[in-house]
């Protein structure tokens, strides 16, 4: 078969305008690791669990696909040669399939993974349902809710903050509800044990909140903005909660993670660990929940968490996306690379740049913008620095002090000018919008809105009235 | 002379100026082909279609198999 067919069938590059739909070759995952007849079992494992993947493929000396060592078989015989414990003859596509086609099968089969080779059987990688599922997900409502705040700026999607530390699980229900009504297309939840400082007040669990807004929302988009699978939340239930909340908000679920402060993850007397193990610790969650949003029967021994047969039996029809939390580079670069879309607080082109050179380019960008409207600048300021202080506070402090009362300590050390400068103050929607044009313009698409205080009421008013109709759809 | 060449082959030659002309129809052309490829559909190839070829340029001429 040469020709056409046979160049396409090999998932060489193509042009024309059924490029525009994707084809099994576009969603290969390439790094899946390999073996060979005579290596060991124990040999395999090791190099599984190293590279995060639940499954290696085995092939011959010119690469075509033999078997494949998964599951139970990479545990059962340590000292079994490969052949003896593989499954022979797996089955394979090409990479000119159509995804929905390919879909179809392995719903039809309860395939999580299917093996991807050439025609004439060597491996190419291996296509995941979860990016197919993701590929093929509608767009929700794309250019609906979308804004630009003067001609030739980017355009940005403009969401809600629901501060799980300063409002009651009923209140935030009902402002997920009044944000919907506004104009706001999502709105993302914060998730922690305890809240800032005492004078914030609250801190309700995340996922029965979420649960609650499913069912008082038809259109708004949720996220957790952002949970921490590491410490506190075992990666495993995060995933069972996160496909919960997938399958309770069809299409608008996203999951938001990040590495956490030791304010919330010291609560079990864990040790709290350091920046580089955390984000090692993050990549290593974050494999392990989209293992198990795979389906079916899944052990993982990894060198942070282990699992041992562990099924989610309740997995939604279009797995969540899973948005990674960077405030710094090291952060960003994982986000990129790990990522379905990037989160930070406040504008920064840096993380955004670096986000998109390591693999983040058209992925979603979304940041915190944090205001304090009331109809006095001056109150708006007093407010700000009572209720959020930790605007104005180095990333350090943020991360690694473990109570409210040591946060109110560093607090008595920020001014209110500090807090101003983090902080869109006061009732002028130029501010507003001209904050929310800066972040599109640093490379976010998306951007979502913090209101510091009690009067959320009067905030959606004034973003409904002021700030929403004058940015441009 | 013609000579059937293989897929690296393809790379290679066209790195090296060759020209790569696709003969199936126009519709299956603009749905999808190679890149860098022209399209003269068979029906249409005639000396006034390949006008467009260098006479001393190595030519690709591909359809959609070889059956």
């Amino acid at each position: 078969m040469a020709g056409k067919a046979d160049w396409f069938a090999n998932g060489l590059p193509r042009e024309g305008k059924r490029t525009a739909s994707p084809q099994i070759g576009d969603l290969i995952r390439r790094d899946v690791p390999i073996c060979h007849l005579g290596d060991r079992v124990v040999e395999v494992l090791q190099r599984v669990q190293t590279t995060g993947w639940g499954q290696c493929v085995v092939v011959n000396d010119v690469g075509v696909v033999l078997g494949l060592l998964r599951g139970e078989a990479l545990h059962a015989a340590p000292d079994a040669l490969v052949e003896l414990a593989m499954e022979a003859g797996p089955t394979t596509i090409r990479p000119d399939r159509s995804p929905r086609d390919i879909r179809a099968y392995m719903r039809q089969h309860g395939v999580a993974s299917v093996v991807v080779t050439t025609p004439t059987g060597q491996l190419m990688g291996i296509v995941e349902r979860q990016d197919i599922e993701r590929c093929l997900a509608p767009a929700v409502q794309p250019h609906q809710g979308r804004y630009r705040a003067q001609r030739g700026t980017p355009s940005v999607e403009i969401g809600y903050k629901l501060s799980c530390e300063e409002h009651s699980p009923s209140a935030l229900v009902c402002y997920a509800k009044q944000a919907e009504e506004a104009g706001f297309t999502f709105a993302m939840l914060s998730d922690h044990y305890h809240p800032w400082i005492d004078e914030q007040g609250q801190s309700p669990f995340v996922w029965s909140v979420i649960g609650s807004i499913a069912q008082a929302t038809a259109r708004l988009r949720i996220g957790t903005g952002v949970t921490c699978p590491l410490i506190r939340m075992h990666p495993a239930i995060v995933a069972q909660a996160a496909a919960t909340a997938a399958a309770l908000l069809p299409g608008r679920f996203m999951l938001g993670v990040g590495t956490g402060e030791n304010l919330n993850e010291h609560i079990l007397g864990d040790y709290w660990p350091p920046g580089a193990t955390r984000r090692a610790m993050l990549e290593e969650a974050v494999a392990l929940i989209r293992c198990l949003w795979q389906g079916g029967l899944r052990s993982h021994h990894g060198h942070y968490y282990t699992i041992e047969n562990a099924q989610l039996y309740t997995l939604p029809e279009l797995l969540p996306p899973v948005l990674i939390a960077a405030s710094g580079t090291r952060s960003a670069h994982m986000a990129g690379r790990l990522g379905d879309g990037l989160i930070t607080v406040g504008v920064h082109a840096k993380l955004v740049d670096r986000f998109i050179a390591a693999g983040g380019a058209g992925k979603p960008r979304y940041t915190e913008l944090s205001v304090c409207w009331t109809p006095d600048e001056a109150e708006a300021r007093r407010l700000a620095q009572a209720r959020w202080p930790i605007a104005g506070m180095p990333g350090a402090l943020l991360s690694d002090l473990s109570l409210p009362s040591h946060f109110a300590q560093a607090a008595s050390t920020i001014t209110e000018e500090a807090i101003a400068q983090a902080v869109i103050c006061g009732p002028d929607p130029t501010r507003h919008i001209a904050a929310i044009t800066q972040a599109a313009e640093a490379g976010y698409t998306h951007v979502w809105v913090h209101q510091i205080g009690p009067d959320q009421a009067g905030f959606f008013q004034f973003y409904a009235r002021e700030v929403l109709p004058k940015l441009h759809k | 002379m013609p000579t059937e060449i293989r897929r690296d082959e393809v790379c290679q030659m066209m790195a090296g100026g060759a020209a790569l002309v696709e003969v199936l129809p126009a519709e299956e052309y603009e749905a999808e082909h190679l890149p860098g490829a022209i399209n003269i559909p068979l029906q249409q190839l005639d000396r006034q279609a390949t006008t467009v070829l260098q006479p001393d340029q190595p030519v690709i001429v591909y359809c959609y198999d070889s059956q």
